[in-house]
């Protein structure tokens, strides 16, 4: 019983943190400065949470050769060729040659 | 910066791309619900009322370590605070569309459907809200029938999988597609590189570190900006 409450209640407060700003600040006009400054949040977390996949159970962030390469690939062909897909499979592809050696 | 020409099927190929990672993460997750001890239709029962990964997968580890449940609800909002960012960079977007779909809309607000948005475009509500719609309802089932095959399959899935390593990929993919202005750039050199001072923090803080630091520069940049 504690036991689904805990769950009810975690997932309770993941849909208020969700929804709190959305509802609250729906009739507030907002300054450009203030939307320009949001645009940063995309950015902020993508980049934190590309390390946090990779931080290990115990808190260390190690990468081994094939993941930086990787890593590096998915950067230059994203920018290249603005497609996630072909950046992923370039990416990957790298990967695994790489840990295959 | 993508149009969306025609919201109900790029949201369906969009989602399909960013749900081959996460399957591997929901089968262990079946595997963590299994070994935790919990009751298996508990345990499945998170993904549609919690609809997280990160923020289940604490609730469930943590409660099968012994932890008291106060600190394991604790630790998984903690874990899933940064949806209180998404929720203020996504309020003006939200402004003008219905009141209902204020109220839905943020049930399905999580990494994958936030990221889509902030890298496409689109020509008008309607759209933004098909779009969004889509691409969270077929994230959320396919997560949730996934994560009861996990539970389903515990005893045998093998607990190697390479293609892991691909969603940190997609994370700086979706990171580099959401790129417009190059102040950006530094907000996210600044937020990954305290991401990896500050990733021995318990309950992955330090990734909310990192967000506050990169936005901190953000601001200071964007204020000497002229608006």
């Amino acid at each position: 019983m504690t036991l689904w409450l805990a769950v009810i209640v975690t997932g309770f407060g993941s849909y208020l943190m969700r929804a709190s700003f959305i509802l609250l600040l729906a009739g507030v006009q907002f300054p450009p400065r203030m939307i320009r400054i949001l645009d940063h949040v995309g950015p902020a977390v993508m980049a934190a949470l590309v390390v946090t996949t990779m931080t290990s159970s115990g808190g260390v962030v190690s990468a081994t050769l094939p993941e930086l390469a990787a890593l590096a690939t998915m950067i230059v062909v994203t920018v290249w060729r603005r497609h996630m897909f072909i950046g992923l499979l370039a990416a990957m592809l790298v990967y695994l040659a790489l840990g295959a050696m | 910066m993508q149009k969306v020409l025609n919201p109900r099927r790029e949201a369906a190929l969009d989602m399909l791309l960013l749900f081959v990672p996460v399957l591997p993460f929901a089968l262990v997750f079946g595997v963590v619900v299994v070994e935790s001890g919990v009751p298996a239709l508990l345990g499945w029962m998170t993904s549609p009322i919690v609809f997280g990964g990160a923020a289940q997968l604490t609730l469930v580890s943590l409660i099968g370590e012994g932890a008291s449940t106060s600190a394991a609800v604790t630790a998984a909002l903690i874990v899933t605070s940064r949806h209180l960012l998404y929720s203020v960079s996504m309020a003006p977007r939200f402004q003008t569309q219905p009141a209902w779909f204020r109220w839905l809309g943020p049930y399905m607000l999580i990494d994958q459907v936030f990221a889509l948005t902030q890298i496409r475009e689109f020509e008008s509500e309607r759209a933004f809200r098909t779009y969004y719609l889509t691409s969270g309802f077929l994230f959320w089932s396919s997560w949730w029938i996934t994560t009861g095959l996990g539970i389903v399959l515990a005893p045998c899935i093998p607990m190697e999988f390479g293609v892991e390593f691909a969603v940190p990929l997609l994370f700086l993919g979706l990171l580099i597609l959401g790129i417009k202005r190059s102040p950006q750039v530094l907000t996210a050199v600044v937020s990954a590189a305290v991401a990896i001072a500050f990733a021995g923090m318990d309950n992955k803080l330090g990734l909310m570190v990192a967000v506050f630091a990169g936005l901190l520069i953000a601001v200071i940049v964007e204020w000497r900006e002229p608006s």
